[in-house]
């Protein structure tokens, strides 16, 4: 059995009666994209959240380069090239978008066991940060926006935002929780090209909705219902699942 | 002996005050998520108003039933006119507004009744003797028992009536119950009409007790926060058992080391807080 | 103007409009000091209310540790004003080090309300429980024991003014580079969005407890010029009923703005200076402030100047500054 880059044995997340995740197995190459898809309150977020470390799982092992990370703390995860982005979007809206941009870049760069290094460092002014977000901002198409402060753009150019903070990050494995949701199909567009160009050089996980979208950029899909895998392997095979059918699209046979 | 058994009896006394003026600030929270803390005008404005009625007519049951009522009335006011237009903000924001309506309230009452401390006497003087000579002042023993009263009806009215019910549904899900027929909206001016009185009642049974000035709603705000506090923001239960404890503090420790009156039920929040960052019932909102 | 010239002359044109104002209005020197001594308390109040979303009902506690540090030390060790002061940075320092581990993890709400609580505790240890070392309400009296200072003789009123105006620009010109440090924007990073902060691999904890830590340096900073502007110190400076007073004064500034701070302190205290003339007790004032200040006027005296100067390209870069959060 190869290696894979993350892997969950039988995990489960119980809130009380509920299991929100019912023993998943999970399993992802390096530089793979694999979407998780299926019906809301099927566990998609839940399952993300374990990968990440916001929940520790009841039952079940995580594992990272086949090292167990199930008991690892959510900022060693970060360290080891774990990276999320967030349902609702997650940045720093009282803040300028470069700055968003520079803090994310700025973490991964310097030792953040020395906050002191951080009052010597000025974002606008240190080079290498300054090219970074420089060819983070075109690459996304925010060079216009760079010193708007962020609680100010539309929600599609703060969701574009998010992915550059992560792309900015390098992270090993991108973690992308509905990066779609809310936004144009011109804006989703937009961070498909971008998502294309990683295609194969990171390893990628998405939770969407957006079916039509999300199968131009992963080659796996993974469908979750009630809190459990119930089919998983290349797009078309899986959608065409009868499993899949009853439940997902709720289509008889 | 009877040092220690009066001491627990006047420390239940002092929970009975404690208990009314704080629940203003535990249902305030609660129901809306706002530090109410103009809430002490309400006990301020009670126990002036006894005042003013007491001098004016001689009875203290006319005084503390004005006291209540415009308790509620201040309630009524400053819940449709402000808290309402500010349930959805943060946090800080309406702990900075309530509290300049609080100054507000303390500048109206130098105004009308000057700076100068106004004198309550008591309106029952008769002395309960218990066994072992332990003697206690029966106003003491009232207070008890109007505070017992108070929480017995305000959990009636939380867990009996549809007014509760639907109160505990609005907190969870306000679109829900707004879409039942309920309106939500009259429902919390209502609790909080309730709790406002009862703050003014607590104005004025406290009112005998102490000097009543302009700034006694300002250390009676602070030993007010250090109940809810303590027994957990929202929790009317938690309320009433921290009302319990700090009554045993002040009065117990008070009579061990005087300063622990004033200081004592600083101490016990504090490291309570340290060791259970949400109180003793407070849930992790 | 832009901003770059504006961070270089902004702390001068602060201060040389003190000195003309000194100069203009000769009488009111100890009212300018205090001006100059106040700012330095709120830009201590508005890290924690601008920068990491925490309302401390407590500062007049770290004011009045500051200030008691510097009057014992006079009272007891020596007569060094400098040395004093670094006393109170050092006791400052050293406060925040025991508080921050519980402070920090708390819900601002619990964080606002146990900071009152330090408040009432601070006024019973100096009032009660350090009575033979301070006097308790009758004050500790040190005038007498402060040294000369070379060159600038500080004990004089009028050049304390300046020394304090030396501070205040030292002060300024440290904040502003916080302000644009990779720690001041983790700073309101994290006000804005812990849980992101966190999942970018930050230390939250880390960045609120440094973010504290200067906070209450700078109130006990100024808690000591306090001490030695007066000469004395009594328990009244750790009230209770003086927290609103730091709020109101940094809500009228502009929360979260480096230079917000000043115009905050001269603002709330020229109002004082006003009204006190003809009222004596003026709760009632401060209470209608309070709130015309949060809902109408809520990015503060530095917020109309920002949109006066057209520093502010319009409609793009407007900031909404919320109290909290």
């Amino acid at each position: 059995m190869s290696t894979s880059l993350i892997e969950t044995k039988g995990v489960s997340k119980i809130f009380g009666a509920f299991t929100a995740v019912d023993k998943v197995d999970f399993a992802i190459e390096e530089n793979d994209a694999v979407g998780i898809i299926g019906p809301n309150g099927a566990g998609k977020t839940t399952f993300i959240n374990i990968l990440t470390g916001n929940f520790i799982p009841e039952e079940g092992r995580i594992f990272y380069m086949g090292k167990d990370i199930t008991d690892v703390r959510i900022e060693k995860r970060i360290e080891m090239g774990i990276f999320r982005t967030f349902q609702l979007v997650h940045v720093f809206d009282n803040v300028s978008v470069y700055e968003n941009l520079a803090l994310s870049y700025y973490r991964k760069e310097e030792n953040r066991s020395v906050p002191l290094n951080m009052f010597l460092v000025n974002f606008l002014k240190k080079k290498d940060i300054r090219r970074k977000v420089e060819e983070a901002l075109e690459l996304f198409h925010l060079e216009k926006k760079m010193d708007d402060i962020v609680g100010n753009l539309s929600l599609g150019n703060q969701k574009k935002l998010e992915i550059a903070m992560a792309w900015i990050a390098d992270p090993a494995i991108f973690i992308l929780d509905e990066p779609f949701a809310g936004i144009s199909d011109h804006e989703i567009d937009d961070i498909l090209v971008i998502l294309k160009k990683l295609h194969h050089k990171k390893t990628i996980i998405i939770v969407e909705h957006k079916l039509s979208k999300l199968t131009e950029i992963v080659d796996t899909l993974c469908v979750m219902h009630e809190g459990q895998v119930i089919a998983s392997g290349p797009c078309e095979e899986t959608l065409n699942n009868p499993e899949v059918r009853k439940s997902y699209w709720k289509i008889e046979d | 002996m009877e040092i220690w058994i009066t001491a627990i009896i006047y420390g239940l006394a002092s929970s009975g005050i404690l208990f009314l003026v704080s629940l203003a600030l535990s249902i305030g929270y609660g129901l809306m998520r706002v530090v109410n803390m103009e809430a002490m005008v309400y006990y301020s404005f009670g126990a002036y108003v006894t005042y003013t009625i007491m001098s004016l007519t001689g009875s203290f049951i006319l005084g503390a039933l004005g006291g209540m009522l415009v308790g509620a009335g201040l309630g009524l006011l400053v819940e449709t006119q402000l808290l309402r237009k500010i349930y959805n903000r943060e946090m800080m924001f309406t702990m900075v507004v309530t509290f300049g309506v609080f100054m507000i309230g303390i500048g109206i009452i130098q105004f009308v009744w000057g700076l100068e401390p106004k004198p309550v006497a008591s309106p029952i003087s008769g002395i309960v003797k218990f066994f072992g000579g332990v003697q206690i002042p029966a106003y003491r023993l009232l207070i008890i028992v109007i505070a017992v009263i108070a929480y017995i009806l305000i959990q009636l009215m939380m867990n009996k009536t549809i007014i509760g019910k639907a109160l505990r549904a609005g907190i969870d899900n306000r679109e829900n119950v707004e879409g039942l027929g309920v309106n939500i909206n009259k429902i919390f001016t209502i609790t909080f009409v309730v709790a406002s009185a009862f703050a003014g009642l607590g104005g004025a049974l406290n009112a005998p007790l102490v000097m009543v000035g302009p700034y006694m709603g300002f250390d009676m705000l602070l030993f007010a926060f250090i109940t809810v506090i303590l027994g957990g923001l929202g929790s009317i239960k938690g309320t009433m058992v921290a009302a319990l404890i700090l009554g045993q503090v002040i009065n117990v420790g008070g009579t061990i080391w005087a300063p622990l009156a004033t200081v004592g039920p600083f101490i016990v929040m504090f490291f309570t807080i340290l060791i259970r960052p949400t109180g003793l019932f407070g849930k992790d909102i | 103007m832009n901003k770059k010239l504006l961070s270089i002359l902004g702390p001068v044109i602060i201060v040389a409009l003190m000195i003309v104002f000194r100069y203009l209005f000769p009488n009111k020197i100890t009212f300018l000091t205090e001006v100059g001594i106040f700012s330095i308390y709120v830009m201590g109040n508005n890290i924690l209310m601008g920068y990491l979303g925490y309302t401390s009902f407590g500062q007049p506690f770290y004011l009045s540790v500051g200030a008691y540090s510097a009057a014992i030390f006079f009272a007891y060790f020596g007569g060094n004003i400098f040395l004093a002061i670094i006393v109170a940075i050092v006791v400052g320092l050293l406060l925040s080090l025991v508080l921050a581990p519980g402070l920090m993890r708390l819900k601002s709400s619990y964080f606002t309300l146990i900071n009152a609580a330090l408040c009432m505790i601070g006024v019973f240890i100096f009032e009660r429980l350090l009575i033979d070392v301070t006097n308790g309400n009758d004050g500790l009296w040190f005038r007498g024991n402060m040294a000369a200072t070379p060159l600038l003789d500080v004990r004089y009123p009028k050049n304390f003014f300046f020394f304090v105006l030396l501070i205040l620009l030292i002060a300024f010109y440290l904040y502003q580079k916080m302000d644009k440090s990779a720690f001041g924007i983790s700073m309101k990073a994290t006000k804005a969005n812990p849980e992101k902060m966190t999942f970018l691999g930050y230390n939250v904890f880390k960045i609120r407890s440094i973010g504290y830590a200067i906070s209450i340096m700078m109130s006990t900073l100024a808690g000591s010029l306090y001490a030695i502007n007066f000469g004395f110190v009594n328990p009244n400076l750790g009230e209770n009923t003086r927290a609103i007073e730091v709020l109101l004064a940094t809500l009228i500034g502009g929360v979260g703005s480096v230079f917000g701070p000043f115009f905050g302190a001269l603002g709330f205290l020229g109002m004082k200076d006003i009204v006190s003339t003809f009222m004596t007790r003026w709760e009632f004032v401060v209470g209608v402030l309070t709130i015309i200040v949060l809902f109408k006027f809520n990015r503060g005296i530095w917020g109309l100047i920002e949109d006066g100067a057209g520093l502010v390209q319009r409609g793009r870069n407007k900031k909404t500054v919320k109290v909290g959060e």
